[in-house]
């Protein structure tokens, strides 16, 4: 019964995690009906660059041919736009927002990093924590924004295959970029102990009923902290969805991205939003990851990525609650087989996708979802 | 592999040879037989020019480097031929490819080591084809019969099969669980699921340990020469066939739906046979199988070889690749018309999977060890890149994209030992940068020599009649 108990906390915990980087998947095929497979790579970028800058090993500038290639790149996107008969002003404005990203990250780069040699930051404090997160949070944020105006964007209006084929192909990039030796090596690096004695327990819950039910479960810091986050993020989410103005947006391109157009709504903003917002939260999602289980690589985030995807769709993909509840049942089953299955811990990647094919077999539209009658 | 069916009609379809020139007068089973020959000649002697080309393939000149890379050229071009047929012909895009290349090698592995080390015993790899297929129709009955039954409850409230689904599944967890902990002599009455699997299993021992002696004397009496050849081929075409039923048994649930969520059931399906593989004692674990005979040569691959091409040309070339080909181009309208979409997709990935499992049986009766880790998901996204780069819906490009993309890295290692380390950054970005700009492929659709041999192309002739249900 103990073990129960535990197993339940555990599968909660890992479910929290998913549900953040699930939220990303759904919220992207909400808008654009586009299953954006690099996400979880986006969640691994976020935990590398946390753990670089947790262990202060962000360089201050960027290596020479790194500028030689963005600017080269820079140079090509603008006389490709002159060649296929835009204007300059239009070629411009379309290379304007990586001109000025290239801009800032310049100077960044050379902020953080003197921040993060800071010795005021500590090695092992909530400071630490914060400003690991901060970067990340940007890395991934600016990641996501790319990735979508570079690689989706001149898609849109293609085949929903082709898409899928260049989010495979940026998922991969990302993944075997971050195994070249340059950037990160194959082999996982211990993370750093960003927080102090992060998986002590925290609170004993002494579980008493009668004489039927006398133990103890432990609540570790680290779970606290993952549950917590989550549901703070969740409920910041909400207001963002509901309350503003960007949310109102998001809603209606979601529900017709065509007359949302005609509406007024600047399509190419809300997708860049939503981009951002769920890398963000894939960014966090990362940073809590590699602080629950520390150790990163640049693979860590294949498997994590696919079972939020699987929680995205049992949950309803395009619905937001559907993703966190998804994401909870999910980690609690996968919790429950490895603590009570013989050698469940084998078996544990397996449950993921036992469920995805029966949840595609039974009730493809998940369990919020709408059933959408394809219409020509 | 018969060729296409004549029609009545149209003379046209003979061609401007000097015998056929005269056959617009010809009875028509005259001309069909004389353009069936023309089409299928080229058929047996590319087959026979297999075998000097052998002799240079495995002469002491080549070399034994030269020569593995002509076997992984074989091997490559069948999976990426196979899966062009999914992904360009019938336009599902399958990310599990190599699943099915390791039910095949697995499946004709375990039976060569167990019961056929030296390849002489056919008629026990037969055995073991027929029980396990025996095994698994009654295991497949049972769990289909009570699935069906679920879901009839769909009557009721259209969620009350999915609850009811996940309550049998957490039923089906526990009773293991159980089961796992306890010995076998204690295991309760209740235990229905775990004795299940055990009354079956034994099943299987049974039928094995029955006939396994039967099967090994009507061997010995076949005539010595045949031996090895045949029990390769029933070990090829097994893993092949097996490779097809999973293929039909995850593609008639998740071909109902959209393009994206088949992808993301592949990959899973493949992940889901690479993790059972890995934990099961009999398939060797994550060390894998060792100690398989060699079989694989260069006349037996390239013969593979050119039979799936010709296999997968003809269905994609024919009325019914049309029809798997419309469903490729507007699902709806292809349903308007009377098209079965499901079962033309359901037939493309049947036949995609045999042609995948008989690499993969192939590739394990080659390599002498297979480990599940060169089934991961790396391979399947090879095969992807493969079909994605030379042109999806060109079989002719999937054939000069496997083999160009099996040579470059080779080359590229002969460069510079650096440049191993950029191969798959490199095909990762050529496959984003494909997509961009040239998102048809290399070859986008077109073959490179002409769909009829030895025939003029037919003239448009309207509907296609035969293949359309």
């Amino acid at each position: 019964m103990q073990q129960l108990l535990q197993q339940i906390i555990n599968g909660i915990s890992v479910g929290s995690i998913y549900a953040l980087i699930a939220v990303g998947y759904t919220m992207v095929y909400g808008v654009l009906q586009l299953i954006n497979f690099a996400h979880g790579d986006v969640f691994m970028v976020g935990a590398i660059v946390s753990f670089y800058a947790a262990s202060r090993r962000i360089a201050p500038t960027m290596p020479w041919w790194l500028h030689v290639a963005i600017i080269a790149a820079l140079a090509l996107g603008f006389v490709v736009q002159l060649l296929i008969g835009r204007d300059w002003r239009t070629a411009l404005r379309r290379v304007l927002p990586f001109i000025i990203l290239y801009l800032v990250i310049v100077p960044g780069l050379l902020i953080v990093s003197a921040i993060s040699h800071s010795s005021r930051l500590g090695s092992s404090s909530w400071a630490m924590a914060g400003f690991a997160l901060l970067v990340a949070l940007l890395a991934c944020g600016t990641l996501g924004f790319t990735i979508e105006r570079l690689a989706y964007r001149p898609l849109r209006n293609k085949p929903r295959i082709n898409s899928l084929i260049t989010a495979i192909g940026i998922s991969l990039l990302l993944e075997f970029g971050g195994q070249n030796p340059a950037v990160f090596g194959p082999t996982p690096q211990a993370y750093p102990e960003v927080i102090p004695r992060v998986t002590e327990p925290l609170v004993n819950f002494h579980v008493h009923v009668g004489r039927l039910l006398n133990v103890v479960v432990v609540l570790t810091k680290v779970d606290v902290l993952v549950i917590g986050t989550t549901l703070f993020l969740m409920i910041v989410l909400t207001w963002i969805v509901l309350k503003t103005r960007t949310g109102l947006a998001l809603r209606a391109v979601s529900y017709r991205f065509d007359t949302s157009a005609l509406m007024g709504i600047d399509i190419d903003r809300v997708v860049s939003v939503t981009f951002v917002l769920g890398s963000c939260l894939a960014a966090v999602a990362g940073v809590l990851y590699a602080v629950k289980y520390p150790k990163v690589e640049p693979l860590m985030g294949l498997l994590p990525g696919i079972k939020a995807f699987v929680a995205a769709v049992f949950g309803g993909i395009g619905n937001i609650a559907g993703a966190v509840v998804g994401a909870l049942i999910l980690g609690l089953v996968e919790a429950l087989v490895v603590g009570f299955l013989n050698n469940g811990s084998q078996y544990r990647d397996a449950v993921a996708f036992v469920i995805l094919i029966v949840i595609l077999l039974v009730k493809p539209s998940g369990l919020l979802g709408k059933h959408v009658v394809e219409k020509v | 592999m018969s060729s296409r069916k004549s029609d009545t009609s149209a003379p046209s379809a003979s061609a401007d040879d000097a015998p056929l020139a005269a056959s617009t007068t010809a009875p028509v089973w005259r001309q069909s037989l004389i353009a069936s020959l023309g089409a299928n000649l080229p058929i047996p002697v590319l087959l026979l020019l297999l075998i000097p080309l052998s002799r240079i393939v495995e002469g002491q000149a080549f070399g034994l480097y030269n020569q593995r890379i002509v076997m992984l050229i074989g091997f490559n071009i069948i999976l990426a031929v196979s899966l062009q047929l999914i992904n360009g012909f019938s336009g599902q895009f399958s990310l599990g490819h190599a699943g099915f290349m390791a039910v095949g090698a697995y499946l004709a592995a375990y039976p060569a080591i167990s019961y056929s080390q030296r390849l002489t015993d056919p008629t026990s790899c037969l055995l073991f084809f027929i029980s396990l297929g025996i095994v698994f129709a009654i295991g497949g009955v049972i769990l289909l019969g009570l699935f069906l039954l679920i879901r009839m409850t769909r009557r009721i409230h259209s969620a009350v099969p999915m609850w009811l689904l996940l309550l049998w599944i957490i039923w089906i967890v526990a009773d293991f669980a159980r089961g796992s902990l306890l010995d076998r002599q204690a295991w309760p009455y209740w235990l229905i699921w775990t004795r299940l699997i055990a009354a079956l299993q034994s099943m299987f021992d049974h039928m094995i340990a029955a006939g396994q002696t039967p099967a090994a004397n009507f061997s010995a009496h076949l005539p010595v020469f045949l031996q090895q050849p045949l029990s390769y081929l029933v070990l090829v075409i097994g893993g092949g066939l097996c490779a097809a039923v999973v293929g039909l048994v995850v593609g008639m649930p998740a071909l109902r739906l959209r393009g994206d969520y088949l992808a993301i059931a592949t990959l899973g399906l493949a992940e889901i046979i690479r993790i059972v593989i890995q934990n099961s004692q009999p398939l060797g674990g994550a060390l894998g199988l060792t100690g398989i005979p060699k079989f694989t040569d260069f006349v037996w691959l390239y013969g593979a070889v050119i039979i799936t091409i010709v296999v997968i040309w003809r269905l994609g070339y024919s009325a019914k690749g049309r029809a798997i080909m419309a469903v490729r181009e507007d699902e709806i309208a292809a349903a308007a018309i009377g098209i079965d979409t499901t079962r033309q997709k359901v037939i493309a990935f049947m036949v995609g999977a045999f042609f995948g499992g008989v690499a993969g049986a192939m590739f394990s009766l080659h390599e002498r060890s297979i480990t599940p880790g060169s089934f991961g998901m790396a391979k399947s996204i090879e095969i992807v890149v493969m079909v994605t780069l030379g042109g999806l819906g060109s079989i002719s490009g999937a054939i000069a994209a496997a083999i160009v993309l099996t040579l470059l890295p080779e080359i590229l290692r002969n460069v510079g030992a650096e440049i191993s380390d950029y191969r798959m950054i490199i095909y990762s970005a050529l496959l984003v940068v494909m997509m961009l700009v040239r998102p048809q492929g290399l070859l986008g659709g077109r073959e490179l020599w002409p769909r009829r041999f030895f025939r003029k192309q037919a003239q448009p002739r309207g509907f296609p009649v035969g293949g359309v249900k």
